[in-house]
C-alpha cells in the first residue's frame, strides 16, 4: 500500500543552506522517527526559518504524544492506565481523554469493528511482542484467543474527572491504531496555533493531515475538471492481490514484492506511477497502480491494510497484521480501507474498523457515523471491485475517488 | 586523582587529594560494588547465577535503593503545583507530573497567550496566568512552583515564589549571571521550604547506579572525561504573535542566552561534579555557526576544554547541526570507562582490568569493537520478577525521577536531590563555559566564584 503525494516539488532541508525569508512561497520538509515509523511534515510559507521552527514544535508534539501513549514503554501514561485502571480511576490529560472518547464512539458506531482493547489479543497472535518484530506469529490458532477479555464495554470514562477505569482485570488499552493520527492532529494544532496555513503531514505514510492547500502543487491531468492547484492531492497505491514471498522460513525474507517492505503511505515525489500499468516498485518489481485519490484540504486521511505487516500462520500461510475484534482472527476478506475524516485519529480509527467490517455494512454504518466520516473506501481482497462512499462528484474536496472513477 | 568523595560543604573542591581505593576484587568487595554488581546481573536464570557465585552476593542483593517501577509516594495530601513556563520543556514536565498520584496541577503560567491556551486545553480544572506575579498573588492554593521559563527570567520568579512561601523546583541553569545564581541560592537557604535545582542526573537511577561504580573505583585512575550534546534542531521557536518572537527565541539572543555550553552543557557538567565531587578550575571555549546561517550570532557548534586542579581534563562538544550519538558523558579510567546516555548506561572494562566474577552474567551490548556491560537500575528486583531485560533503559524520563524526588522532599522530608547551592555552582560553571565560547578564550573558575555565601 502506498500513498503518494503527486508531484510536490519539495526541497529537502538536508545539508547546509543559507536560510532566508522570501516573498515567494518556500517549502520545508521535516522528517523524523517516532512511533516506530517515519513522519514527514511538508510546510509551505514565506519564511523558511519560521517554518523550520514550526515544524520542530509540531514534531515535539508527536514525540510527546508517543511518550504518553506508547504501549511499549512502561513509563508512558498509557502503561500507567493499563497497570492501575482495573483498581482505581486514573486521571489523564484532556488530549488523551478526548482520544479515549473518540475511540469509544467509533467502537460503538462500528459495532466493535474498531476496538482499542485488543492488545492482549494481538499479543496472543504474536503481534505485540518481540516475536512480532521478526514477523513470527503464533499461527491461526492463537492459544486462548477466544478467552481473552476484549471490549470497550469494560472501559469506563468519567468526563467530569477526566479519568478512566477498567471494569475487570485483564483489560488493556492499545492505542496503536490511532496514536499516529492523534499525534498528527496535535502537530497540526500546533502548526495552526503558530500561524502555519499550508502543510501536509504524514506518519508512517498511513495517516495524513492536510492544512489548507498547496500553492505549489503539481497539476497532473489525471482528474480532469477538478481544481488541483488548491488542494493536497494524495494517491493511495493499490494493495497486492496476494501476499507473495520467496522465503521459506520467514516472512521477513526476500520477496518479489514484499508489501511489508513498503511503507503504508505517502511519498513526497515529483514522480508518480502510471495509472494504467502500475509503477516500478522497489527492486524493480511490479507495484500495483493506485487504489484511489483524494484531494485533501483541511481534513485527514487514514489508510489501513492487513498486508502492512505479516505474520506466518501454523500452516505457513501469510496472515495480515490486523486482527478483527469481531472474529478474533486476522482479517482475510478486506485488502485495504481508507477513510477521510475531520481528524487523523478518527480517520485511523475508521480505516481500521472498515478492515474488520464487511464492506457491504459500511453504507449503513457510515450513516450512523455522521459527518466526521466524510468519505470512505473499502477494497475487498481478491476482487477488483471497490466500495466507495458516500457519492463523490468529481471536483469535490476531501472525497476519495476510486481508480475506476478517475478519468484519464 | 579525582575519585574522592564529594564534599557537601559550601567550599568548592579544586584540590587533588588521594583517597585509598577499595580493593576491587575478591572478599574485599565493598558493599557499593556488590550492590552495583547485583544491579548488573542480566542473566535471566537467576538461580544459575546464584549457584555460580556461591550465593556470596545474596545478602547484599537485599539492598536495592533504586526505584524502577513507579515510586509509591506517601499518603500525604496532594501537592498543588503551578507550572511557570508553558514551552516545550514545561509541557514535558507537565506530562511527568501527571503521572504522580499525589500531585495536583492547579495553575499554569506563560507570557505567551497562544502557548498558555494550548497547555490549558490539555489540563482539566487548571487556571492560566499571563504573569508569575499574578499567579503568586491569586493562586493561593498553590504550594509548589515548577519554574521552566527562560533562564534569565528564573531569578525573579524564584525569589517571588520563595517569598510567598512556596516550594520551588527550578530548571537549570538557575540563572544566566553569577550574581543571580547566588541570589537564588541565598534566597533558598533562607527559606524553610523545599528548593530543588533541576539537574536531573542526581535523580536518575541509571546515573546513580553508575555513580556507585565510579565511587567504588571501578574505573580506577581517572584518565580523562568527555561529553557531547548533539542534536539536529534549529533552536528557533515559532511565534504566532511577531511581538513574542524575541522572547520565544531568547536562546538565540546573546544578551541573555548561555548558548549550547550553558543552556545544555550545565546539565552535563553537573554529572562530572556529581561523580567526582570536584569542580573545574578553568575552561577554554570556542564556537562557530556551522549550520544555521540565518542571522543568529549564538554558535550552533561549540567546544569546551575544562581543566581541573589535578590536571584532569573534560572535553565537551555540542552542536545543533547533527544528532549522531546524541547526548552522553564518558569517564575514561585505567580499568574501565563508564558511558552515560540519559536513559542508558554502560561499563566498558579494559582487558587487563581485574575481574569480579559477576561480569560473565551481565547483559552486554556491542558498540563496534567494544562491548559494554549494560547498567540496569534495580536489577535485583527485576531479576526476581523475571523482568530483567525490561530494565535496560529507564522506564520513565529523567524529569520524572527528579519530580518524584521533589514531591518526596515536600511530603516526606526526603533530602533534596540537588540543592540550590549545588545548582548555583554548576550554573556558574555553565556561565563560565558560555563566556569562554563567546570570547574564544580561557575563563578561570575560581573558588571565590563558586563560593556560595
Amino acid at each position: 500500500m502506498g500513498l503518494e503525494l503527486l508531484a510536490l516539488a519539495a526541497r529537502s532541508r538536508c545539508g547546509k543552506a543559507m536560510i532566508l525569508s522570501s516573498p515567494i512561497p518556500v517549502t520545508v520538509v521535516s522528517a523524523f522517527e517516532a512511533m516506530r515509523c517515519r513522519f514527514e511534515f511538508v510546510l509551505v510559507g514565506a519564511d523558511e526559518p519560521f517554518l523550520l521552527a514550526a515544524a520542530e514544535e509540531a514534531q515535539a508534539e508527536v514525540t510527546a504524544c508517543e511518550a504518553r501513549l506508547s504501549a511499549f514503554s512502561p513509563g508512558s501514561l498509557l502503561s500507567c492506565v493499563n497497570r492501575e485502571a482495573a483498581e482505581r480511576w486514573v486521571a489523564v490529560d484532556m488530549d488523551t481523554f478526548s482520544l479515549l472518547l473518540l475511540a469509544m464512539r467509533v467502537w460503538k458506531v462500528s459495532g466493535g469493528g474498531f476496538d482499542p482493547t485488543i492488545g492482549p489479543l494481538l499479543r496472543s497472535w504474536g503481534l505485540r511482542s518481540r516475536s512480532s518484530e521478526s514477523g513470527k506469529g503464533k499461527g491461526d490458532n492463537a492459544e486462548g484467543a477466544d478467552d481473552i477479555p476484549v471490549g470497550m464495554n469494560y472501559v469506563e470514562l468519567d468526563e467530569a474527572r477526566c479519568a478512566v477505569r477498567f471494569l475487570r482485570p485483564g483489560i488493556e488499552l492499545d492505542l496503536g491504531g490511532i496514536a499516529k493520527g492523534h499525534g498528527l492532529d496535535l502537530a497540526a494544532a500546533s502548526l495552526r496555533d503558530n500561524g502555519v496555513t499550508s502543510a501536509l503531514l504524514h506518519g508512517g505514510t498511513s495517516s495524513v493531515v492536510a492544512i489548507g492547500s498547496s500553492s505549489t502543487a503539481y497539476e497532473p491531468a489525471i482528474l480532469q475538471g477538478t481544481e488541483t492547484s488548491r488542494v493536497w492531492r494524495v494517491q493511495v497505491a493499490a494493495p497486492p492481490e496476494t501476499y507473495v514471498t520467496t522465503s521459506s522460513d520467514s516472512p521477513t525474507g526476500p520477496s518479489e514484492w514484499d508489501p511489508r517492505h513498503e511503507d503504508l503511505g505517502i511519498e513526497v515525489s515529483s514522480v508518480h506511477h502510471s495509472a494504467e500499468d502500475g509503477g516500478e516498485g522497489r527492486g524493480g518489481s511490479v507495484r500495483p497502480g493506485p487504489l484511489c485519490y483524494v484531494d485533501l484540504s483541511g481534513a485527514a486521511l487514514g489508510v489501513s491494510a492487513p498486508h502492512g505487516r505479516l505474520v506466518r500462520g501454523d500452516k505457513g500461510e501469510l496472515l495480515g497484521h490486523i486482527i478483527s475484534p469481531l472474529t478474533r482472527r486476522p482479517v482475510m476478506s478486506v485488502a485495504a480501507a481508507a477513510a477521510v475524516c475531520d481528524t487523523a485519529a478518527e480517520a485511523d480509527a475508521w480505516s481500521t474498523a472498515m478492515v474488520a467490517l464487511d464492506g457491504s455494512q459500511m453504507p449503513t454504518i457510515a450513516q450512523s457515523a455522521g459527518p466526521p466520516l466524510r468519505s470512505w473506501l473499502v477494497r475487498p481482497r481478491g476482487e477488483r471491485g471497490t466500495v466507495v462512499g458516500p457519492d463523490c462528484p468529481p471536483g469535490q474536496r476531501n472525497r476519495l475517488y476510486s481508480y475506476s472513477e478517475v478519468v484519464i | 586523582m579525582l575519585n574522592t568523595p564529594r564534599s557537601d560543604s559550601n567550599t568548592p573542591q579544586h584540590s587533588s587529594e588521594h583517597t585509598p581505593r577499595a580493593h576491587p576484587q575478591g572478599a574485599g568487595i565493598d558493599q557499593v560494588t556488590s550492590e552495583s554488581a547485583q544491579a548488573l546481573i542480566a542473566a535471566m536464570d537467576r538461580r544459575g547465577f546464584l549457584a555460580a557465585t556461591g550465593g556470596s552476593l545474596v545478602a547484599l542483593s537485599l539492598l536495592p535503593h533504586l526505584g524502577f517501577a513507579a515510586p509509591m509516594l506517601s499518603n500525604a495530601d496532594p501537592v498543588s503545583i503551578a507550572l511557570v513556563g508553558a514551552g516545550r520543556h514545561g509541557r514535558a514536565l507537565i506530562d511527568e507530573l501527571q503521572k504522580l498520584e499525589n500531585v495536583k496541577i492547579v495553575a499554569v503560567c506563560d507570557t505567551d497567550q497562544v502557548r498558555l491556551d494550548a497547555l490549558k486545553r490539555r489540563l482539566k480544572d487548571v487556571t492560566g496566568y499571563l504573569s508569575h506575579a499574578e499567579l503568586i498573588e491569586k493562586a493561593k492554593d498553590v504550594t509548589a512552583v515548577v519554574v521552566a521559563t527562560p533562564t534569565h527570567t528564573h531569578k525573579q520568579i524564584v525569589l517571588d515564589a520563595i517569598a510567598a512561601g512556596k516550594h520551588v523546583f527550578c530548571e537549570a541553569p538557575l540563572a544566566n549571571t553569577v550574581d543571580d545564581c547566588k541570589a537564588i541560592a541565598k534566597a533558598a537557604s533562607g527559606s524553610k521550604m523545599v528548593f530543588q535545582s533541576g539537574l536531573y542526573a542526581r535523580s536518575n537511577p541509571v546515573y546513580k547506579l553508575a555513580r556507585s561504580f565510579f565511587r567504588s573505583d571501578s574505573v580506577r585512575d581517572m584518565i580523562c572525561m568527555r561529553a557531547q550534546n548533539f542534536r539536529k534542531q534549529t533552536w528557533r521557536f515559532p511565534s504566532a504573535d511577531p511581538s513574542k518572537d524575541k522572547d520565544n527565541n531568547w536562546r538565540l539572543n546573546p544578551e541573555v542566552s548561555l548558548g549550547i555550553a550553558g543552556e545544555l552543557g550545565t546539565h552535563q557538567f553537573d554529572v562530572f561534579n556529581y561523580y567526582t565531587g570536584k569542580y573545574p578550575a578553568s575552561v577554554w571555549g570556542h564556537g562557530a555557526i556551522r549550520m544555521y546561517d540565518d542571522g543568529r550570532t549564538i554558535a550552533d557548534t561549540v567546544h569546551c576544554d575544562f581543566q581541573y586542579a589535578d590536571k584532569a581534563m573534560l572535553s565537551y562538544v555540542g552542536s545543533l547541526g547533527n544528532s549522531y550519538e546524541g547526548r552522553h558523558e564518558v569517564f575514561h579510567g585505567s580499568n574501565a570507562a563508564i558511558k552515560l546516555a540519559w536513559s542508558h548506561g554502560w561499563l566498558f572494562k579494559e582487558s587487563d582490568a581485574p575481574t569480579q566474577g559477576w561480569e560473565v552474567y551481565a547483559n552486554r551490548q556491542q558498540f563496534h569493537n567494544d562491548e559494554g556491560i549494560t547498567l540496569i537500575a534495580d536489577a535485583t528486583k527485576l531479576a526476581s520478577q523475571g523482568k530483567l531485560k525490561d530494565g535496560v533503559g529507564l522506564p520513565y524520563s529523567p524529569q520524572y525521577y527528579a519530580l518524584v524526588d521533589f514531591v518526596a522532599s515536600i511530603n516526606d522530608g526526603k533530602a533534596v536531590a540537588c540543592s540550590a547551592d549545588e545548582g548555583a555552582r554548576c550554573s556558574i560553571i555553565g556561565i563560565c563555559a558560555a563566556e569562554a565560547v563567546a570570547g574564544g578564550k580561557e575563563v578561570k573558575i575560581t573558588d571565590e566564584l563558586l563560593r556560595i555565601a
